[in-house]
């Protein structure tokens, strides 16, 4: 057997072990795309949730501002507005709500909004919801409220809410792989505003809700 | 004779690749469609989950000379619903409840192929109803 004819039975060889590496090429493919399919399907199913959690801790920030807060005139700061968060706040004359800023009040909210959430989205509301949290590092919260808070915010004159939601979310093709549950932590922070005009009358301004990136403007 | 035979083999095996590259391009189609469904679908949950905070945003907002307005929540809802997916085909409901805003925002997507539902329960199908709703408390007089 000359060069030539071994390298012909050689070819021949190879062609015969080729038949069928286009099918596993296709197999191995689709199964790659299955797989990055899932992974971001789920990815994109944690932005949507994140999202909603975002809302959801604006929508609840700012139900209690407007059940709980209290405008009156400080001698010290002028008009003022605090959120009432139990029955030993000051000053309780005239308050009209129903509730304070305390866990009953957000049991409420998160009974009122859960028929909008998904079945694969869960909180606890009593431990996943907290108020004016203490952070610790890595955005972890402790499950208890800075009660201080709620009388002077940021602003240094007007109580603030800030609303914390620790979800969890059911993953569909990376359980297996990663985890079963994705946690999502998000939060919102409401802060009422008052001023007195001339004839000592207190109204409240708009309530300010400020996100990371984007600030809420009323142009209607 | 012996040449025959060769051109018909040939012959045959250009139809062989023909056949393999239709099946597999048909199984690329179907599961790129099947991924732009579901981010078709991701896309339309959070869009209407926006609408429906922004109409309830609206909806709460009290004005001392006309009061609560509901046709510009609802407005507002429908606007976003629209610029943001290019649809009409949204219906957005305005509650009150008591002393409370509930804003519901639903519509039957139509998407590009039939998508499975995450629920696993009703299977392949075309048109999927999403809905999304947010309660506030209204603000005070």
């Amino acid at each position: 057997m000359n060069i030539k004819q071994k390298i012909k039975t050689g070819q021949k060889k190879r062609f015969r072990r080729k038949k069928g590496s286009v099918l596993f090429i296709t197999l191995g493919l689709c199964i790659v795309s299955v797989i990055f399919f899932g992974f971001a399907f789920d990815i994109a199913r944690i932005m949507y949730f994140k999202s909603y959690t975002r809302n959801l801790a604006s929508a609840m920030a700012l139900s209690i501002v407007n059940e709980c807060a209290f405008a009156y005139h400080d001698s010290v700061n002028g008009a003022r507005v605090v959120i009432v968060h139990d029955a030993a706040s000051k000053p309780m004359t005239g308050y009209k709500g129903k509730y304070f800023a305390d866990r009953n009040y957000v049991k409420v909210l998160y009974d009122k909004n859960k028929d909008g959430m998904d079945k694969t989205y869960h909180i606890d509301y009593r431990n996943d919801i907290v108020l004016n949290p203490y952070y610790i590092s890595g955005g972890n919260v402790v499950n208890k409220t800075d009660k201080k808070r709620f009388e002077v915010g940021s602003d240094g004159v007007n109580g603030e809410v800030e609303v914390h939601i620790t979800a969890r979310v059911d993953l569909f093709f990376l359980q297996g792989l990663f985890q079963k549950h994705k946690i999502i932590r998000e939060s919102a922070i409401a802060q009422p505003t008052a001023y007195a005009t001339k004839s000592y009358q207190k109204i409240r301004d708009e309530q300010k809700i400020t996100f990371e990136w984007w600030e809420w403007k009323a142009d209607y | 004779m012996f040449q025959k035979l060769t051109r018909r083999k040939r012959k045959l095996k250009k139809g062989q690749a023909m056949i393999e590259t239709v099946c597999v391009l048909a199984l690329h189609f179907f599961l790129i469609s099947f991924m732009i469904t579901g981010f078709q679908l991701m896309h339309n949950k959070m869009v209407y989950s926006m609408a429906a905070y922004e109409g309830v945003r609206t909806a709460i907002a009290y004005n001392p000379k006309s009061g609560y307005n509901t046709k510009a929540a609802k407005a507002r809802a429908e606007e976003m619903a629209k610029n943001q997916i290019g649809s009409n085909k949204v219906t957005v409901q305005i509650n009150n409840k008591g002393d409370f805003f509930e804003c519901v925002v639903k519509a039957d997507v139509k998407f590009l192929a039939p998508i499975i539902d995450p629920n696993l329960k009703e299977g392949l199908k075309k048109n999927l109803p999403v809905t999304a709703r947010f309660t506030m408390r209204k603000e005070r007089p």
